[in-house]
């Protein structure tokens, strides 16, 4: 699976790691941390992080 | 179960909240009627809340999908009654007015409003603290953001107040028609003559194909964001003083560490939100949940002050703790749709508490706890009045 992070409009809401916080964490500085190589049955959780996320900053395409 | 409650009838009770925990864990679902006497689903449980605020089976569109269920036709257009991909589009043209760092940069004008609403009052006396600052402060932040001009800020408690907690959905209508009309007025004078505010940035700004925001979506926007950034914030600040002072263990605790200010205004949050409601949703598809079956076009809203006070998370959820280590609370609801104005709501309420607690050493209730009135509203959770004894040395 290849999550790619549009950083310029993430804002740092962390709904996405409220989802999937396996995969997705904030940093002290609000910045996105992505985990970079998650385990394949994650994906359906990404999924929903990415449409958890209100300005739809993260895109997943399946492997 | 074939009960439907009326959530203004409960609201009224001071122990809604205690009510609805009660319910929540029975049903994690239930039947509501709303001011327009339309039946909704209500979600109370948290696992709920959770699982179907992003569930893309349910819409925001209720515009398209549910015109009855829209409860104030034609004000919602643009942010609230959208899905994606259109409410993204729109989301990221006006979210960086309300990131972190722009909010931040609000601090001095939100200390200095708060300061003066403060200084008006004198040193000791009582008053409904709602009437003289919960309800003037947040109205001069959100005004001052939007450009609107000093002058035309006094109908807004009236609109605001009938469109939250309307005593009837035809008040409602009428006052979202009249905020509505202002606004498209006051887009009209600010394209004419630009101004360096939020409008005035967005009436310039423009998505990736170079158009932008037509004056109907400018307007409603403007006008959600009037509703939604005062209302729920002046219920807010309210209902945190109004704990603090109804548990005074706390509000020592607060007293004696002020860095746990962030923390009081989180569970006040968690404990009684001000935005006690969502919108509502409605179902593009029937959708199993919580044993029940939500049928295609069926309303569903999420009941957040259930959800958090929800046992299956917390087992002491009607305790009032500000000592809790940050209770992930959905106050501000979740997915895609998660508050655009959280971060300034939380930078209020923290400027706010702390600047009234170094202010007064002595705050009380002016009338005896359980004398309060809370507002019978199905979506604002909130007081009539807050009167308040306060000094500024302890006599
Ligand atoms: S939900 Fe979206 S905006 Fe929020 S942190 Fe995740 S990617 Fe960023």
């Amino acid at each position: 699976m290849r999550i790619t992070v549009d950083h310029e409009a993430c804002d740092g809401l962390g709904q996405c790691a409220l989802v999937a916080p396996e995969v997705f964490a904030l940093d002290d500085d609000e910045r996105l941390q992505v985990a970079s190589d998650p385990a394949p049955e994650l994906a359906d959780k990404v999924v929903a992080a990415a449409r958890a996320c209100p300005v739809r900053a993260i895109s997943v395409e399946r492997a | 179960m074939s009960e439907v409650f009326d959530l203004a009838e409960l609201a009224a009770s001071a122990d809604l909240e205690r009510e609805l925990g009660r319910l929540a864990a029975d049903h994690g679902i239930i039947r509501t009627r709303q001011l327009n006497q339309q039946e909704t689903w209500t979600v109370l449980s948290a696992a709920l809340t959770r699982e179907l605020l992003s569930d893309p089976r349910l819409s925001n569109d209720v515009h398209t999908h549910a015109p009855h269920g829209a409860l104030v036709p034609g004000l919602q257009v643009m942010l609230l009654e959208q899905d994606d991909p259109g409410h993204a589009r729109y989301r990221r043209l006006v979210s960086a007015a309300f990131a972190s760092k722009a909010v931040r940069q609000l601090e001095p004008r939100i200390v200095e409003v708060t300061r003066q609403l403060l200084e008006k009052l004198g040193d000791s006396g009582t008053v409904d603290f709602i009437d003289a600052f919960t309800y003037p402060m947040p109205l001069e932040v959100i005004c001052d953001l939007l450009g609107v001009p000093g002058e035309d800020r006094d109908p807004f408690r009236k609109w605001a107040m009938d469109i939250s907690a309307a005593p009837s959905a035809e008040a409602m209508q009428t006052a979202a028609g009249e905020l509505f009309a202002y606004c498209i007025g006051l887009i009209g004078a600010k394209r004419e003559r630009p101004t360096e505010d939020l409008l005035g940035e967005l009436i310039a700004a423009r998505f990736e194909d170079g158009t932008g925001l037509s004056d109907e979506e400018l307007s409603s926007f403007a006008a959600v964001l009037l509703i939604a950034g005062h209302d729920t914030v002046t219920n807010l600040l309210a209902n945190a003083l109004h704990e603090l002072l109804t548990h005074p263990e706390q509000l020592a605790a607060l007293r004696a560490d002020r860095s746990l200010v962030g923390q009081a205004v989180e569970e006040a949050l968690r404990f009684r939100g001000s935005a006690m409601t969502t919108v509502n949703r409605v179902a593009l598809t029937d959708i199993e949940a919580g044993g029940v079956t939500i049928r295609e076009g069926e309303l569903v809203r999420f009941l957040l002050n259930a959800a958090n006070r929800d046992a299956e998370v917390r087992e002491d959820g009607h305790t009032f703790d500000i000592g809790r280590a940050t209770a992930r609370h959905v106050a501000f609801g979740m997915g895609p749709h998660f508050c655009l104005g959280q971060r300034l709501a939380r930078q209020e309420a923290t400027i706010a508490l702390t600047e009234i607690l170094d202010r007064f050493p002595t705050l009380e209730l002016g009338v005896p706890a359980g004398e309060v009135r809370w507002l019978a509203s199905d979506a604002i959770r909130g007081l009539e009045a807050l009167p308040l004894r306060y000094a500024r040395e302890t006599v």
